[in-house]
C-alpha cells in the first residue's frame, strides 16, 4: 500500500504539473473563457448540469442545517 | 594465567560432553543413566590428558549410540526384578554386570590402547564414602586396579528400578553389541543409526516401535533423547545452548478473556466498518465523476474547439480532472485494501496479544 501510494501520488503530481502547464500556456497564446463556456454549453449543456449541482447542493445545507 | 584458562576450557568441555551425553541417554533408566555418567565423569577424572579423552570419545551423540547399542530397557528391566526378587527371598543376588557397563568399559580400555590416554590410579573409596545412589550403603569394593573400573555399577543396579519382572534367561550377552569401531564409522552414519535403535527402545516396556526411520544425509529432526547437533567445517559437533533451549512456546488462551474481547470487539470493528464505507463510497462517485469529466474534457478538447489555445486551455483542465479522479480512485482502493483489512488485522492483533499467554515448554 505505501509502494500504492507513492506510485499513484507521483503520477497524479505530473498530470497536474502538465495541466497546470497546459492551462498556463493556452491562456498565454490567447485562449478566451467566456468563448470556451459558450462552446461546452452549446455542445454539452454545462449550464444546465452547473445550476442542477448548484440546486441539490443547496437541498443537502437546508437538510444538514435543520 | 594460560594454564588456569586452558583448565577451564577443559573443564567447561568436559561439563558440555557429560551434559550432553546426560540428554542423549534418556532413554535408559535413570538409575543406569546416572551410572554410565558416573562412568563417564569417573573417565574424565582418571585420565590424565582429558582433551585427548575426548579426541577420542569424539561426540556424546557417538557415545550414545555404543551405549545405545548396548543396553535393552526391557533386558534390564528383567535383571534388576530378578536381582530384587532374590534378594526377597533372601538368595545371594547374582550381580551381573549390565552390558552397557562392559561397553563403557571396552571404551576406556580403547582409549588407552588407542587412543594412548593414560588413567591415574584410581584413589581407594573410604567406607564412609557414598556411592551416586544414596540408597546403596555397602561399601564400595576395594580393589586395586590401576587402569580399570571397578565393577561397582553392579551393586549400585541392585537398585529396584520401577517394575521388576521375572528372571531373564538372557543375562550375560557377550560384546557381540560392543563392536565398538566408532572410530572408523562416518558420524553421519553413526548419526543415522541412532534413529534406528533408538525406534526400539522404550523405558515403560511398550512393545517397540516396527519400523525404523530412513536414513537421511544430514538428519535434522530431534528424536527423543537424541540431540544432533550441528557441525562445523571440521565435522566436529558444537555445543550451542539454543540447540538445547531452543524451544518454541506454546500458546495457552485465556478463555474469560477471549470471550469478553469477542463480545466487544465484533461489534465495534462492525461499526469502525460502517463508519469507513462511508467515506469510501463518497470517494468512489467522486472518482466516477471526475473520470467521466476529464474523459469528456479530452473529447471536447478536439471536437468541439478550433482555436488551438482553447484546444489547450481544454487539454489542460482535462489532465487535471483525470489526475483528481485517478487520485479518488485510489483513496477508494486504499478504503477496502487498506483501511478495512488493516483495522480487522489490528483487532485479532490485539485479541492474540491479550487473549493469550505464552507458555514455554520444557
Amino acid at each position: 500500500m505505501k509502494k500504492g501510494w507513492h506510485i499513484v501520488s507521483m503520477i497524479v503530481l505530473v498530470m497536474l504539473l502538465l495541466g497546470a502547464v497546459f492551462i498556463g500556456v493556452g491562456m498565454i497564446t490567447g485562449a478566451d473563457t467566456e468563448r470556451i463556456y459558450s462552446v461546452l454549453d452549446n455542445r454539452y449543456s454545462v449550464g444546465m448540469y452547473y445550476d442542477y449541482i448548484v440546486q441539490v447542493v443547496n437541498i443537502f445545507i437546508e437538510a444538514f442545517s435543520v | 594465567m594460560c594454564i588456569k584458562k586452558q583448565s577451564e576450557v577443559t573443564d567447561i568441555n568436559k561439563q558440555k560432553f557429560l551434559a550432553e551425553l546426560g540428554k542423549l541417554l534418556t532413554f535408559m533408566y535413570e538409575e543406569d543413566r546416572q551410572t554410565a555418567l558416573a562412568m563417564y565423569s569417573r573417565m574424565f577424572e582418571l585420565a590424565e590428558d582429558e582433551q585427548a579423552l575426548l579426541l577420542f570419545l569424539g561426540s556424546p551423540t557417538r557415545q550414545a549410540v555404543v551405549i545405545a547399542r548396548a543396553y535393552n530397557a526391557k533386558e534390564r528391566k528383567l535383571q534388576v526384578s530378578a536381582q530384587s526378587r532374590e534378594e526377597e527371598l533372601g538368595l545371594e543376588p547374582s550381580h551381573e554386570t549390565p552390558d552397557f557397563v562392559l561397553a563403557i568399559d571396552e571404551i576406556q580400555r580403547e582409549a588407552q590402547a588407542q587412543a594412548q590416554v593414560s588413567f591415574t590410579e584410581e584413589p581407594q573409596p573410604t567406607v564412609d564414602q557414598l556411592s551416586l545412589f544414596e540408597l546403596d550403603e555397602q561399601p564400595l569394593p576395594s580393589e586395586p586396579e590401576t587402569e580399570q573400573l571397578p565393577e561397582e555399577a553392579p551393586e549400585e543396579e541392585s537398585q529396584p528400578l520401577e517394575e521388576p519382572a521375572p528372571q531373564s534367561a538372557e543375562s550375560a550377552e557377550e560384546p557381540e553389541q560392543l563392536q565398538i569401531q566408532q572410530a572408523d564409522e562416518p558420524e553421519s552414519q553413526v548419526e543415522d543409526d541412532v534413529d534406528a535403535f533408538l525406534a526400539d527402545f522404550s523405558i515403560a516396556g511398550d512393545e517397540p516401535e516396527a519400523e525404523p526411520e530412513p536414513e537421511s544425509a544430514q538428519p535434522q529432526e530431534q528424536e527423543e533423547g537424541i540431540v544432533l547437533m550441528p557441525q562445523d567445517e571440521a565435522g566436529h559437533e558444537e555445543y550451542t545452548p539454543e540447540d538445547y533451549y531452543d524451544r518454541e512456546p506454546v500458546r495457552k488462551p485465556r478463555i474469560f478473556l477471549l470471550i469478553l474481547f469477542t463480545i466487544i470487539a465484533v461489534p465495534v470493528t462492525l461499526i469502525a466498518v460502517i463508519l469507513l464505507l462511508v467515506p469510501m463510497l463518497i470517494s468512489l462517485v467522486l472518482a466516477v465523476a471526475a473520470i467521466a469529466m476529464g474523459a469528456g474534457a479530452l473529447v471536447a478538447a478536439f471536437a468541439g474547439f478550433a482555436v488551438f489555445a482553447d484546444i489547450l486551455v481544454m487539454l489542460g483542465a482535462a489532465l487535471v480532472i483525470l489526475a483528481l479522479g485517478l487520485l479518488f480512485l485510489w483513496l477508494f482502493l486504499w478504503f477496502i485494501g487498506g483501511a478495512i483489512v488493516g483495522l480487522i488485522k489490528a483487532v485479532i492483533g490485539l485479541g492474540a496479544k491479550w487473549c493469550y499467554k505464552e507458555v514455554p515448554v520444557e
